[in-house]
């Protein structure tokens, strides 16, 4: 299975490269598949999985053959649907626990449930079944087919398999792995890149903007986290005030109601980029108080 | 509710590794979670926390207890927090993510604080190394990220 070369070192990767990872997945198990899978719960199980191995999981008891070919019976035939309801279930463990020794390794276990056109997952601890997590997949149906086809190309909708890996990481991976750190003995992952999204979202609003921004260049996961429009309309108060606020307010008050909803709710967007135009037409003011003016900046509004 | 130390009964509190802490009532209810326990008069057995260590449990209690101090002025407050949140990332995120699950707003407040003080001021850079963070961006996302945000940079 190609996306088990390198997990055993996974585990000590701090590698949130949430799309490129699933990408990489798609093109290695998918490919000569060609587009025939587009849609079926075989790519959710597969991202899924991959999902897993990246927050440093090894699959326990690996089977021999290609992924994909495992899940050959979720694929669902448009015809009847309803005929193909099956449960899968995948195990997993942790390098650190393997190589200890002991006679009996702790593992969890995914069990996918396939009911017509929904998929459900739940992860548990094998053992004692204990801490169940439960997930459901419906409505991301559509996109892991997405990104099948925008694999090869840069347009792919990246919000949305973010959101995905979000919801499979805070909902699953996460929790799994901290149920079986503690279950074993083992230390709980401790970066701080490993909480939840909505803390990490807090920890950035204690942030000024500008610092925000630069976290925004880290990585493609604190990118995300970092455009959040509602967080960008507090900086942009606490920098600049309400005055200024309130006149963005009343420009999008003023276009709603001359009936371009769609114009006020762009204008409620823009948050960051104004922010930006704000702090850059304030640098230059600055700038040419002092009489250093270095070069010319571009103001977008 | 209001709960003077004088009346303050004990609580038992059960750490997620079995370690048990005995904390007065007027300390502990500084946790909305444990608070709204003791209101539905559900808090008389070990209140099992399934998500603390006992360690952390420890420091959590250790922050509640002083903050639970009236006589405690501010400025002393803000010298003890300071000295409280010296730690590495690893009590950090413990402590993050008990306050998250026990509800201490103030703590909650001051551990993002601390953290957020960690990225301050600081290059992208910078950041990854401190987080152990991996540069992940293509080279065309890397130049489009750079030409976005060049504003924050002098």
């Amino acid at each position: 299975m190609d996306i088990d070369v390198g997990s055993g070192s996974a585990v000590l990767r701090k590698n949130y490269s949430v799309p490129s990872f699933l990408r990489k997945m798609f093109r290695d198990e998918v490919d000569d598949d060609g587009s025939s899978s587009c849609g079926d719960h075989r790519l959710l199980v597969l991202a899924v999985h991959a999902i897993l191995l990246e927050s440093g999981f090894i699959e326990f008891g690996s089977p021999s053959g290609k992924l994909v070919d495992r899940f050959d019976r979720f694929h669902i035939p448009d015809e009847c649907p309803s005929l193909t309801d099956c449960i899968i279930s995948l195990w997993y463990t942790l390098p650190q626990l393997i190589t200890s020794g002991s006679v009996a390794i702790e593992t969890v276990v995914l069990k996918f449930e396939s009911l017509g056109k929904s998929l459900n997952v739940h992860g548990s601890l094998a053992r004692n079944g204990a801490a169940l997590h439960r997930l459901c997949l419906d409505e991301y149906r559509f996109e892991m087919s997405e990104i099948d086809r925008y694999s090869n190309s840069s347009s792919y909708p990246e919000s949305k398999i973010y959101k995905f890996w979000r919801t499979v990481n805070d909902g699953l991976a996460l929790p799994l792995l901290i149920d079986l750190c503690d279950m074993a003995g083992l230390a709980p992952p401790l970066c701080l890149m490993r909480l939840p999204t909505e803390l990490k979202l807090k920890i950035l609003e204690f942030l000024p903007g500008v610092d925000v921004a630069k976290v925004g260049c880290v990585c493609t996961e604190l990118r995300h986290l970092s455009y959040n429009n509602d967080l960008w309309k507090k900086k942009f108060v606490e920098e600049f005030g309400t005055a200024t606020l309130n006149f963005y307010q009343w420009k999008e008050k003023y276009l709603e109601e001359a009936g371009t909803a769609e114009a006020g709710r762009r204008e409620e967007r823009q948050w960051r980029e104004r922010f930006a135009s704000s702090w850059e037409r304030r640098k230059k003011r600055k700038k040419g108080n002092t009489g250093c003016q270095l070069y010319p900046v571009v103001i977008r509004l | 509710m209001s709960l003077s130390p004088s009346t303050s009964k004990m609580l038992s509190l059960k750490s997620s590794d079995g370690k048990v802490l005995e904390v007065e009532e007027h300390v502990a209810v500084l946790c909305e979670t444990i608070k709204s326990l003791v209101e539905d008069g559900c808090a008389d057995s070990p209140i099992p926390l399934a998500n603390v260590d006992g360690a952390t449990l420890g420091n959590v209690m250790e922050w509640c207890k002083k903050h639970a101090d009236q006589k405690a002025s501010a400025d002393d407050l803000e010298d003890w927090d300071a000295e409280f949140v010296e730690r590495d990332q690893g009590e950090l995120y413990h402590l993050i993510m008990a306050a998250n699950y026990l509800n201490i707003k103030g703590l909650l407040d001051l551990i993002c604080q601390k953290v957020a003080d960690m990225i301050k001021g600081k290059h992208p850079e910078k950041i990854r190394e401190i987080f152990n963070i991996e540069n992940d961006f293509t080279p065309e996302q890397q130049e489009q990220i750079r030409k976005d945000n060049s504003w924050a940079f002098e």
